[in-house]
């Protein structure tokens, strides 16, 4: 009797010690004991802390927390924990730089340098969860830079994707397929219309008999260039009329694009739109005056942005924003967009795989371009809110993740010590309890 | 007597209109009540640092401040010299990136000191700055070492014969064994020159270029002045010591990122280098295809090999555009602060051979100098005044680039 | 009475007086302001000590402007400004009317996506009204629009594409990719279109050395017949970062592009479309007449009136001219639809505006204006000093070119080609002018002087050929407003008109002088020293 007991005590203890594997590790509670948490919730920054995780959740979290007796003590010895961030606006396709074409001649060949193709704003709508291919894609820099969750997008319209960045569960990365409703819109009718007529969708019939009145020769037939049809003649053109009356897949995704719009519409989620240029989104902003619940989450990598905030202020709208100091366009003096941003009072958040060049390029550092931020004017609080509990907020996701308190999920960053200090490594990143990506 | 008088006169008019340039001295600048990082012993709490005639004077806790001097108050601030940037192509306009051999080429003809980079230089603290040319020709030309502050390079110019810059990187369709054959040709006949005009003492009937790049390369195998060498990659580094055996070269390596693998053959040659940029990336193995993190100052570090640092470019937003922080990173990964901080100033002039006018804040060296509001390496400390020989050239409270910055943010 | 109480009463007087005046004065300001529209909730700015040029009166010295809700609110001398105003100071400064470009190009619109087309389907024509297309594609943050503003030019009448042909759409009719920045992407035009950087319709010839489009001075010929189709443009205020009261007017003109009215063909089709035109609206009245008559539905009316189905028949029910020239839509025959532009033509709304450089050219526009009972503004008007006579006449406006220099044909030195003097001739034969300049388009790079921002040395050059100032002035300003017919909102600084006021350094068409500040519609637009558009330096 005592001797089988001793071997179940010496087995229990085996157990108890032994290397922990991910899937046990999410059986038994870890305890990170001595840490500085952001928590980035109501109770602000704890120093000395420790935090339970268990079957992937936080179960506890503070500074004088019972650990209990089977728990797996991981001592932090003053290293810093950030909820993980999360990334509301991953593009999930790579733009390429078209071919200066060959009829092209000569001497304009110049004026193509430098040209970035604005994204496609009239595309097909793209539902990210079916579009999505994980297995070519390259996720270690955003993994490596500390994000732990994504909102799939795409350039065009559709509906996203959130997921997890945990690269190895493929396809089972996503955990929510039904995501938010994503448009671009440039200063052209044919993108704005999308917008307008998304929210109002008998505006296109009562325009249908109106006047287009364009004429061509003094006063006849529409011309090519506006309103007329393209530069044919009379003919009608077969390839095109038929788009609408294809397979039922089209009616599928037509009826979950006009759900979409109408949540919307009503608020209870919010659009994401990537807007090419400032003009384009004071085009918006005019064209969705009328729609009091309408919640816009705004990208624009114009440069004029700063000078559109005062319209932005009192719209409902968050600003997504890729972090670092910018340009004042034509000059070189430089700026902090967010700190107008927060001083205007305009909610703002950011993205750090906006920009996928300074993303790889700063794997080591993620934080450098928001450490400057802050350095130049932007608070602590608001940069830090900005990279988990703001983007989580806007996603719908608040109640599971985006800041550390008790019963959301352990997404962690754990940072050496400060995370906006360039001598500070991140050492960990933790996905639902089990590590992701480790140093 | 009236004559003794006179000429009394006449001789000390003359002697003082002799002397008068130095007597209308440059103001003396006195920066006083900082922490000194004098990197030449131990730091000077409250200190003050006596710049005079473009010199430092004086330094030390209880300086005697002249009257006539311009004090700069640094309390609470972080004083060291000017940093030493060992190795940049930047400050050029228009360099040599074709004629592959071409020593005789000197980097001070096309410098130009409006060049934003200048600038930029400023305001992160940079005083001291080894132009060299890319590392796109295979004997690209000689380098200078210069300050960063001045309208006319004339008046910028520390050390003019820095350096020769070699390149072991193949360029176009070149393979590696065609462009060290080449180089070492290049060696050799000028090694082969060298002993026949010893031996004839006759000028050479070659016509001018000619007979330019044969002294220039004398001048390298003499080892008279220092041998620039760029290693692409690991590989390089072999041929490349190689090549200071034979010819007798004075070595300066300038090294690629993948160049960590050959940091104990270096380390057994003795030489300092000059790293990279890129001082830490993700190597994917091509057999397994798992990554693995490369950090290369601590394979440097760990081979006992000195190092400084070079930036990448002048992106605001990047962490690689500024000697601070590849020294911080080095830090990071477990370089000693104090050997950072070394390399960026006194290292780098030991590797450039100019440490007996700048690198640390000494008296007689030059008076460069910057202070920073905070500590070295972090990244919330602003660089509020840079000194290059005794001038301010640059105040963060004027710097028109921050200005919107600093106005929006009050501070 | 003793000295010392004489003194006392005098000084009792003199303090009482001193007390009174002001009241006095005081009482009079109340009384003014009475006058004066009282301070409502808008605010008001007040630009005030500067010599203000109001154009269509007299110059003002040390004069105010008072400006609230984007209109003018007061003109004068000694104006009282309500407690509360923003003030300007505008002393030693000239204050004038905004510019107003009658010709510009690429100016405050992105290059808009062509070929709407298609996506419909088939022959429908797009349900969205024009002006919602235009509207969309204005880009107030277009950095022309500081260029324009820093020249003084508050309003424009851009053109939006060359005559005739469909810019910006696919080279296979396909939907474009619409391309946002200051010039439309140059992957979306074809080599012609490439090739006529000023978009006026020709190709612009380049010099071989330096890539420059060089200015043509060879002998003028008559434009050959080109397409008959009426070109887009838009009148646009600068209104820098502001969308709204950025579009002024759709369609100020029947803008026809040079040779549309060249041959004998386009002339017979030309009075063809008039013709059919009066017989549509006289057929819309009386069927309108009849149904308010009958008191029947308007729905009958409606439709024949309104007759906006586009595209088609313009011919007005006599049967399609099925030729191919210009035609571009469905010909969906037979409808009694009518263009709106022809009909604001015929009815008079609008002028044409058109092209025309040698004599007879303009002898034939003018001929046929009056023929077919239309207002006609004309443009380029080479040798227009030959027939000002004429145009005086006439009552025909023109926009003019004062730099321009065509040789005369040999032997004809005397009667063809340009003359410098063109300007004052016209001038005195009655014919109001504008002033364009020798590119519509804003150009940074090359010769300066040359394109848009030279705006104000062309009309300075105008007095060179002869004009009074005062002429040179208003060709900038109320001469374009005019042919607008928009003389109601702009071109001069008369109350109730828009604010679109300029501050500047000196005599407006005196080359040393810049735009200090520009207002449009009663907000800054530009400052000189926040903009950093031009150098700003203190001259003295």
């Amino acid at each position: 009797m005592v001797s089988s007991r001793r071997w179940c005590v010496l087995a229990i203890a085996l157990f108890s010690f032994g290397p922990l594997s991910p899937d046990a590790a999410a059986q038994r509670t870890i305890a990170y004991r001595g840490a500085t948490v952001e928590t980035l919730g109501p109770d602000g920054r704890l120093e000395d802390a420790t935090l339970l995780v268990r079957d992937g959740k936080i179960v506890a979290i503070g500074t004088e927390i019972d650990i209990p007796a089977d728990a797996h003590i991981v001592p932090m010895n003053g290293k810093t924990i950030l909820p993980g961030i999360v990334d509301p606006y991953y593009v999930f396709s790579v733009r390429q730089e078209p071919e200066v074409p060959s009829r092209i001649p000569e001497q304009f060949r110049n004026r193509f340098r430098g040209r970035t193709r604005a994204p496609a704003t009239t595309g097909p709508f793209v539902r990210m969860a079916d579009y999505f291919y994980p297995y070519d894609t390259d996720f270690k820099p955003a993994v490596r830079s500390g994000i732990t969750s994504a909102n799939l997008v795409a350039p065009g319209q559709g509906q996203s994707a959130l997921a997890w960045l945990r690269p190895e569960d493929g396809k089972g990365m996503i955990f929510q397929a039904d995501g938010l409703l994503f448009a671009a819109v440039t200063n052209d009718t044919q993108s704005l219309d999308i917008v307008r007529n998304g929210l109002d969708p008998n505006r296109g019939s009562a325009r249908r008999g109106a006047t287009s009145g364009r004429r061509g020769g003094f006063g006849r037939g529409g011309r090519g260039g506006r309103g007329g049809r393209g530069g044919r003649g009379g003919a009608p053109t077969p390839e095109r009329e038929g788009e609408a009356s294809e397979a039922p897949q089209a009616d599928e995704s037509a009826a979950r694009m006009t759900a979409l719009w109408k949540a919307v519409r009503k608020g209870q989620q919010p659009l994401i739109l990537n807007a090419n240029n400032a003009a384009a989104v004071l085009h918006v902003l005019e064209a969705t005056k009328a729609y009091e619940d309408l919640r816009i989450a705004l990208v624009s990598t114009g440069a004029n942005l700063y000078e559109l905030l005062d319209s932005l202020k009192g719209r409902n709208v968050t600003l997504i924003l890729q972090p670092g100091l910018e340009r004042v366009p034509y000059t070189s003096d430089l700026m902090n967009v967010a700190a107008m941003a927060e001083e205007a009072g305009i909610p703002f958040i950011f993205s750090l795989s906006i920009n996928r060049s300074q993303l790889a390029r700063s794997q080591d550092d993620p934080l450098f371009a928001v450490a400057m931020l802050v350095k130049s004017g932007l608070s602590r609080q608001a940069a830090l809110h900005a990279l988990t509990a703001g983007p989580a907020q806007l996603l719908g996701l608040e109640k599971t993740l985006g800041t550390l308190e008790k019963d959301k999920l352990a997404n962690l960053l754990i940072f050496e010590g400060d995370p906006l200090e360039s001598g500070s490594r991140l050492q960990q990143v933790i996905v639902e309890g089990s590590p992701v990506h480790e140093f | 007597m009236v004559n003794t008088i006179c000429k009394a006169g006449l001789c000390l008019s003359g002697l003082l209109g002799l002397l008068a340039p130095t007597l209308v001295a440059q103001e003396s600048i006195a920066v006083q009540g900082g922490r000194i990082l004098t990197m030449a012993g131990p730091a000077i709490e409250d200190g003050t640092v006596l710049i005079r005639n473009g010199k430092i004077a004086a330094v030390g806790a209880d300086v005697k401040i002249p009257i006539d001097a311009r004090v700069i108050d640094a309390t609470g601030k972080v004083v060291m010299p000017g940093f030493v940037e060992a190795h940049s192509a930047a400050a050029m306009s228009r360099s040599n990136e074709t004629n592959p051999v071409v020593p005789y080429l000197s980097v001070l003809d096309t410098i130009d000191p409006m060049r934003s980079y200048f600038e930029d230089a400023r305001r992160n603290g940079v005083t001291t700055v080894a132009v060299v040319p890319a590392n796109r020709t295979m004997i690209g030309g000689q380098s200078a070492v210069i300050k960063t502050a001045g309208t006319f390079i004339d008046a910028m110019i520390l050390r003019r014969d820095a350096g020769i810059k070699v390149s072991l990187e193949p360029q176009g369709n070149s393979s590696r064994m065609g462009h060290l054959a080449a180089l070492r040709h290049q060696l050799d006949e000028a090694k082969k020159a060298l002993t026949e005009t010893e031996k004839t003492k006759e000028g050479a009937e070659d016509d001018a270029s000619e007979k330019a790049l044969q002294v220039a390369l004398q001048r390298l195998i003499k080892g008279e002045i220092p041998a620039i060498l760029y290693c692409d990659g690991a590989m390089d580094v072999g041929p490349a010591l190689k090549l200071v055996k034979d010819y007798g070269l004075k070595p300066i390596l300038v090294l690629g990122r993948d160049c960590y693998k050959a940091a104990d053959q270096i380390a057994e040659a003795g030489l300092p280098v000059i790293l990279d940029a890129n001082l830490v990336f993700w190597e994917t193995d091509p057999r397994t295809g798992e990554d693995r993190k490369i950090v290369v100052t601590e394979a440097f570090r760990k081979a006992g090999v000195p190092f400084t640092f070079q930036v990448d470019g002048s992106n605001t937003n990047l962490g690689t555009s500024y000697l601070w922080y590849q020294a911080a990173t080095a830090v990071k990964y477990g370089l000693p602060r104090d050997e950072a901080l070394a390399a960026l100033t006194i290292g780098s002039a030991r590797i450039l051979g100019v440490d007996r006018f700048v690198g640390s804040l000494e008296p007689g060296k030059e008076g460069d100098l910057v202070i920073l509001t905070g500590e070295p390496l972090e990244v919330q400390t602003w660089v509020d005044t840079t000194i290059v020989r005794g001038e301010v050239v640059y105040e963060r409270a004027n710097d028109r680039q921050l200005q919107r910055l600093l106005d929006d943010s009050g501070q | 009475m003793s000295s010392e109480h004489a003194w006392r009463m005098a000084l009792h007087l003199t303090l009482a007086l001193a007390l009174a005046a002001p009241i006095a004065f005081a009482q009079e300001d109340t009384g003014e302001k009475k006058e004066t529209p009282a301070l409502k909730a808008a605010p008001i700015t007040a630009i005030q000590g500067g010599d203000v040029y109001t154009v269509t009166g007299e110059i003002i010295r040390g004069g105010t402007v008072l400006v609230q809700d984007g209109k003018i609110l007061e003109v004068g001398q000694d104006l009282v400004i309500p407690a509360g105003s923003t003030i300007i100071d505008a002393s030693g400064k000239v204050v004038t009317p905004g510019f107003v470009a009658i010709s510009m190009s690429n100016v405050a619109l992105s290059a808009g996506g062509g070929a709407r087309g298609g996506r419909g389907g088939g022959g429908e024509e797009e349900p969205e009204a024009d002006s919602g297309q235009l509207v969309d594609r204005l880009n107030p943050f277009d950095r022309n629009i500081k260029y324009s503003l820093a020249t003084g030019i508050t309003t424009g009448c851009v053109q939006l594409s060359a005559g005739g042909r469909g810019r910006r759409r696919g080279r296979d009719g396909e939907p474009v990719e619409v391309f946002l920045g200051l010039e439309p992407d140059p992957r979306e035009l074809t080599e012609e279109e490439l090739l006529d950087e000023d978009g006026d319709g020709h190709e612009d010839e380049v010099c071989q050395c330096c890539s420059l489009p060089i200015i043509p001075t060879e002998p003028i010929t008559a434009a050959p017949p080109t397409e008959a189709a009426p070109r887009d443009h838009a009148v646009i205020k600068m209104s820098y970062g502001r969308l709204d009261s950025m579009l002024v007017q759709e369609d100020a003109f029947y803008d026809l592009a040079p040779g549309a009215l060249a041959s004998a063909e386009n002339r017979h089709e030309w009075r063809a479309a008039i013709r059919g035109a009066r017989e549509a609206i006289a057929k819309a009245a009386e069927a309108a007449q009849a149904a308010a008559r009958e008191g029947a539905s308007e729905g009958r009316g409606g439709s024949r009136r309104g007759g906006r189905g586009g595209g088609s028949g313009g011919s007005g029910g006599s049967g399609e001219a099925p030729t191919a020239r210009g035609s571009r839509g469905s010909s969906r025959g037979g409808g009694s639809t009518l263009s709106p532009e022809l009909r604001k033509l015929v009815q008079e709304e609008i002028a044409l505006r058109t092209v025309a450089n040698t004599v007879d050219e303009i002898r034939d526009m003018i001929a046929l204006a009056e023929e077919l009972d239309y207002e006609l503004v004309l443009e380029g008007v080479i040798e227009g000093w030959l027939v000002a006579a004429e145009l005086g006449e006439a009552k025909v406006p023109v926009i003019y070119t004062p730099r321009t220099r065509r040789d005369p044909q040999l032997g004809q030195e005397d009667s063809s080609g340009s003359s410098i003097e063109s300007t004052g001739i016209f001038e005195k034969s009655g014919v109001p002018f504008a002033v364009a300049a020798l590119s519509s388009s804003i150009s940074l790079g090359g010769l300066a002087g040359r394109d848009l921002t030279s705006l104000p040395l062309e009309a300075a050059f105008a007095v060179r050929g002869g004009a009074s100032n005062q002429a040179a002035l208003e060709a900038l300003t109320i001469a374009p407003a005019r042919m607008l017919g928009l003389d109601d909102r702009i071109g001069s600084l008369e109350k109730g008109k828009d604010a679109d006021v300029l501050i500047l350094n000196g005599h407006p068409l005196d080359y040393r002088t810049y735009v200090e500040t520009a207002i449009v519609n009663g907000e800054i637009c530009y400052e000189r020293a926040k903009d950093r558009v031009f150098p700003v330096f203190d001259r003295d």
